[in-house]
């Protein structure tokens, strides 16, 4: 569904070459149907980046990132993005920022648009809240929002960006069972970024570890059943393994000796 | 409520004591200040004969068209120098130092090149109001988080349509406050066009304050200085606040 081969990118200030930042060094993985990945790893380990090419809003130095066969050429609604802000249009309603992502699906009439609205509204649970503002709505029912409103286009994939840091714990937790939820009842095939390890495992049926300068350092699947629960042991025990990876690498990036 | 009975209570005391300082004790001449009583005497007659509802047209229609003027080509060099790092090295920079031009710098060129005329006028007023509202309209659009526009390329929205239906509604409060404070500098661009240039027969309050001070009579000046302030609070309330109202309802803000 999504191949990424050599994948690689480098931020330069122009003109001086010396600062260059490596942000991607040859990445590659690929993404089957219906699977939830997570990427895992450090701030600044180029894991934004990689969605951002992924989603089509930067352009990758190297390599190739297939989706669905197709090169990515620039952003398209079949790729999905969420941020870590909901970034809702505070002019509109709840219902008509779900409907502004349906705009571009030109085979839907007007009244099949407001009804799937409506249905992804009810999916992530905001069913009473059409005519909210989004300032009346607290951050993790903004996220659910977003979350509506990249689900409504049917995006081949969803790509999340850390959908979940800026909420408290509480919102997170309840959020994290309503995301089991929905990413199983809608099949949908979704590339998660995080740096929270029990948030990944919690969540994705695979886990994959990246280390400064923006390489794949570890690739594992997570085989316990669904629903999870965030305090189960064999989760936590499975977290476990998986920090065991990142602490292979210190602050700078840099492999420790032994 | 007992806010603003006492606001009320105050003000009237003011003018009270204004009253006494002047008709009630004399201690102050009405060649300098004159009487509540003999300014709002004034203001009535004046509105009754027609002098000051005729002026208050003019100024208004030229008020109207030089603002409309003035805050269509700022909104215009705004979006221009918010997407052109050549326009911004060029006219952002004239606009940054013509904007801190007072405009009345700019009424001996208007008549040296219009004449007395209405076209002086607005060419004041234009001059007086353009350059704050680019300045402003270029900083409402730059500060538009560029996440909104991503959020919206992703969905497909592209080029045109990103600007017309996620950065130019974002941009909306900043927008406002540029058209305010373009309104802001056009009324007192106007009043100092029209204080220079005299257009006879088509009298506006500025040169009604300005034959008011020829003609030594104070109670005329006060009564077209309250005029001017009322017309200044009028469109607050009729023009912007509305926009305010329903910013703050749908947007919080």
């Amino acid at each position: 569904m999504l191949v990424i081969q050599g994948l690689g990118k480098t931020f330069r200030k122009a003109a001086k070459a010396t600062q260059a930042v490596q942000a991607l060094d040859s990445v590659s993985f690929s993404v089957d149907e219906g699977e939830y990945v997570c990427l895992l790893g450090r701030s600044g380990c180029g894991k934004s980046t990689l969605l951002g090419i992924l989603a089509g809003l930067i352009a990758p130095d190297e390599g190739l990132a297939l989706c669905r066969g197709t090169s990515i050429q620039g952003p398209d609604r079949h790729r999905m993005l969420m941020f870590q802000e909901a970034a809702l249009f505070p002019w509109l309603n709840v219902f008509n920022n779900v409907l502004y992502s349906l705009k571009f699906v030109h085979e839907l009439s007007k009244g099949q648009k407001c009804e799937r609205a409506e249905s992804f509204l009810d999916l992530v649970g905001l069913a009473d809240y059409h005519h909210f503002r989004i300032h009346e709505l607290s951050g993790g029912m903004r996220q659910r929002v977003a979350l509506a409103r990249a689900l409504a286009p049917d995006p081949d994939i969803l790509l999340m960006d850390e959908p979940f840091s800026a909420l408290d714990a509480m919102t997170r937790e309840q959020l994290y069972t309503d995301m089991q939820r929905i990413w199983r009842t809608t099949n949908k095939t979704i590339l998660m970024v995080t740096h929270n390890v029990r948030e990944a495992v919690c969540l994705g049926t695979r886990v994959l570890v990246m280390e400064r300068p923006g390489r794949v350092i570890a690739d594992e699947k997570v085989l316990l059943p669904y629903p999870r629960a965030m305090n189960d042991t064999a989760l936590v025990r499975a977290a476990a393994d998986i920090s065991g990876h990142l602490q292979k690498t210190d602050e700078h990036g840099q492999e420790k000796a032994g | 409520m007992t806010t603003r009975l006492l606001s009320l209570g105050i003000g009237l005391i003011a003018l009270g004591l204004w009253q006494a300082a002047t008709d009630g004790l004399g201690l102050v001449s009405p060649l300098l200040l004159p009487s509540p009583a003999a300014t709002c005497s004034y203001l009535i007659d004046s509105i009754m004969d027609g002098l000051f509802p005729g002026a208050l047209l003019v100024t208004i229609k030229r008020l109207m068209t030089g603002y409309g003027l003035g805050l269509t080509l700022g909104l215009i060099m705004g979006l221009m120098l918010s997407v052109s790092p050549v326009a911004r090295g060029t006219l952002g920079l004239t606009a940054l130092g013509l904007q801190t031009l007072p405009s009345v710098c700019w009424a001996p060129l208007a008549i040296l090149w219009f004449g007395q005329t209405e076209a002086a006028m607005y060419f004041v007023v234009v001059m007086g109001s353009v350059w704050a509202v680019a300045m402003a309209t270029e900083n409402a659009v730059s500060s538009v988080p560029p996440i909104y526009a991503r959020a919206a390329q992703v969905m497909g929205s592209r080029g045109w349509h990103t600007w017309r239906t996620v950065i130019l509604p974002m941009a909306l409060p900043g927008l406002l406050s540029g058209a305010k404070l373009g309104w802001a500098f056009a009324w007192r661009s106007l009043m100092a066009a029209e204080i220079y240039v005299t257009i006879i027969r088509r009298f506006g309050l500025g040169q009604l304050l300005h034959f008011g001070r020829e003609l030594n009579a104070m109670e005329q000046v006060a009564a077209v200085m309250i005029v001017i302030i009322a017309v200044g609070l009028i469109t607050d309330r009729l023009l912007f606040r509305p926009i305010e109202r329903y910013l703050k309802r749908t947007r919080g803000l």
